[in-house]
């Protein structure tokens, strides 16, 4: 990031600027999210402690000087809240507890990061679908509503349902592999991909 | 551009098949480049892991900030100037707009019923009780406090009974000519705080009755309790406060002072846990002095604990549950009375004990899932009816 775009941030976030915050939330939520995922292995409590790391930080946000800072206290303060977590757990049945999974982890942070970039870009990319294709896009392959859900609720056919989804997947082009084939090939999106 | 951003922008472009052959050599070094880095690949381009994938993304990155949004709101709801209450309807507006066109999130419409539920309640579950239900009652007169206005509620000769804002209730004036009142809070209910004619400030935990008079006269001010109450004391030292269990000859003798009292019928011992000043806990004709941090747990004799976790017996008057060292069952006790849940045991689950704090704002299945997580454990919700197995 540009040295004149963090400074805009930084003073934005003094501010108490709630768009900033939403920019800090967007940069580093799922890199901390599969980092605290993956020690305490329960989704739920995951949001929680994510969410509560976001919040702790806005309550102090005058201290913040740069971006690291802020990546540094948002991951100081997940760990600690997985180690209170991990260790209020410890008393009472046998879990081992993988001390050095609270380690910074250049490579699994790397990874999360890759993998956070990814989802990004294609939920950006389907933020700019046809409000009908995102609409159905949204309700189908993130909600999982089945298409008969989907049309009663939006008050179409079920044929303008999967027309909808067919389009909404060829605008986003993706071209994945399947289960059972073992070479990557190109999927012809049309009749293949029954989501 | 740093590795992330690059490779993450290469495996996008594979997935729209727009990779040039550059590229494409480029992304298959990082993906040779370590056992992890294939993993990853594989996952985020096979068709059934990455929905799977792209979903959790989506749904906790929703989840999380819906949290923060709300507690971003509940600070502010908490500001009293009225200067402060108009920034909070524009930063409420802002944040709002923020869900509409920041990049925090995707996808904002507003969100139909059926998608909360599939993101964050269960089928079956118990919330938490939203308000005290208690009950007043004066000679043959019941109040319901629920259902009475903010103001004065009532009178008993020179003696006005009023209920303020935030549910609490205050006594004010004297009178010679006193009643008996009686305080009901029921189960599945918050706690409900009330001031005594003296002073005294008490706060009702769920299941539990108060007794006393309108005014206290006489050289010493009684009363009775049933269940569980937190005490402040006014100070009065030419008349020592008493507090009694009903049906019982366990006494609490103070002057001034902060102390919880925890008198359950379904306890095995009624436990008097002091926080400030000094206490004489009598039954029968034994009777001991406590000081802060200590409790005095009365059975068959009186016991005194030093150093007693105060934070574990104060944990319901401060929405809280603290499992800390607690067995299970009597955990589930306090979730019967606040839940106002029958509980059925399968099995033997004596054995088994619990470390953790959960807020009593949330539904009963926030607390059954923290104790579940251990394996020691399991739970089932069956309308009312909380079923605990091994």
């Amino acid at each position: 990031m540009e040295s004149r775009d963090m400074q805009d941030i930084i003073g934005a976030i003094h501010r108490g600027d709630d768009k900033a915050l939403a920019k800090i939330y967007d940069l580093y939520y799922g890199p901390l999210y599969y980092f605290i995922q993956r020690i305490i292995d329960n989704t739920g409590e995951a949001e929680e402690i994510a969410a509560d790391s976001f919040m702790k930080f806005w309550k102090r946000k005058e201290n913040f000087e740069n971006l690291q800072n802020i990546k540094s206290f948002l991951y100081t303060t997940a760990r600690n809240a997985c180690f209170d977590l991990l260790r209020s757990k410890k008393n009472f049945h046998k879990h081992q507890l993988d001390y050095f999974l609270l380690q910074p982890d250049d490579e699994n942070a790397t990874l999360d990061e890759i993998k956070s970039e990814v989802f990004k870009k294609i939920l950006k990319q389907a933020e700019s679908l046809p409000p009908q294709c995102k609409r159905i896009f949204q309700l189908s392959y993130l909600d999982e509503l089945k298409n008969t859900e989907i049309a009663e609720k939006l008050g179409i056919t079920l044929q303008t349902v999967k027309n909808r989804k067919s389009e909404a997947l060829k605008l986003l082009k993706l071209v994945m592999t399947k289960q059972e084939l073992q070479l990557p090939v190109i999927i012809s999106l049309l009749s293949t991909l029954l989501f | 551009m740093n590795v992330s951003e690059r490779v993450s922008q290469l495996i996008v472009k594979h997935l729209h098949d727009e990779l040039t052959e550059i590229e494409s050599i480029e992304l298959h070094q990082w993906i040779n480049a370590s056992e992890k880095n294939r993993e990853l690949f594989d996952r985020l381009t096979n068709e059934e892991t990455f929905k799977k994938e792209v979903k959790e993304f989506y749904s906790s990155k929703t989840n999380s900030w819906k949290r923060i949004v709300a507690a971003i709101k509940e600070d502010q709801q908490k500001a009293k100037h009225v200067n402060i209450r108009r920034i909070w309807m524009t930063r409420a507006a802002a944040v709002i707009l923020i869900l509409l066109v920041g990049a925090a999130t995707y996808f904002f419409i507003s969100r139909p019923k059926k998608t909360q539920q599939q993101l964050v309640q269960q089928p079956t579950d118990i919330s938490a009780p939203d308000a005290n239900h208690a009950i007043l009652t004066i000679g043959n007169k019941k109040i319901v406090l629920d259902n009475a206005g903010i103001g004065k509620i009532a009178t008993d000769g020179a003696v006005d009974i009023n209920k303020i804002a935030d549910g609490q209730i205050i006594y004010k004036g004297s009178d010679t000519d006193i009643q008996t009142h009686i305080l009901a809070v029921p189960r599945g209910s918050q706690p409900l705080a009330i001031t005594l004619s003296d002073g005294t400030h008490v706060t009702l935990n769920a299941g539990s009755t108060i007794v006393y008079p309108s005014s206290f006269t006489g050289s010493e001010r009684r009363m009775e309790v049933a269940g569980e109450a937190y005490f402040e004391v006014a100070h009065d030292a030419s008349r020592p406060f008493i507090v009694k269990k009903s049906s019982s000859d366990v006494e609490v003798k103070v002057l001034g002072t902060h102390f919880n009292i925890n008198a359950y019928d379904d306890e095995s011992a009624i436990k008097v846990t002091l926080l400030e000043g000094k206490v004489e806990v009598g039954a029968n004709q034994n009777s001991v002095v406590i000081k802060p941090g200590q409790q005095a747990v009365v059975g068959g004799s009186i016991k005194v604990i030093d150093d007693v976790d105060v934070d574990v017996a104060m944990a319901w008057k401060n929405g809280l549950f603290n499992l800390k060292e607690v067995n299970i069952k009597d955990i589930m006790r306090q979730v019967s009375r606040f839940y106002d849940a029958e509980i059925v045991y399968e099995g033997d689950v004596s054995d088994i004990g619990f470390y953790g704090i959960v807020s009593r704002r949330k539904n009963v299945s926030a607390l059954l899932n923290i104790m579940e997580k251990t394996g020691a454990v399991h739970f089932r919700i069956e309308g009312k009816r909380i079923i605990v197995s091994k």
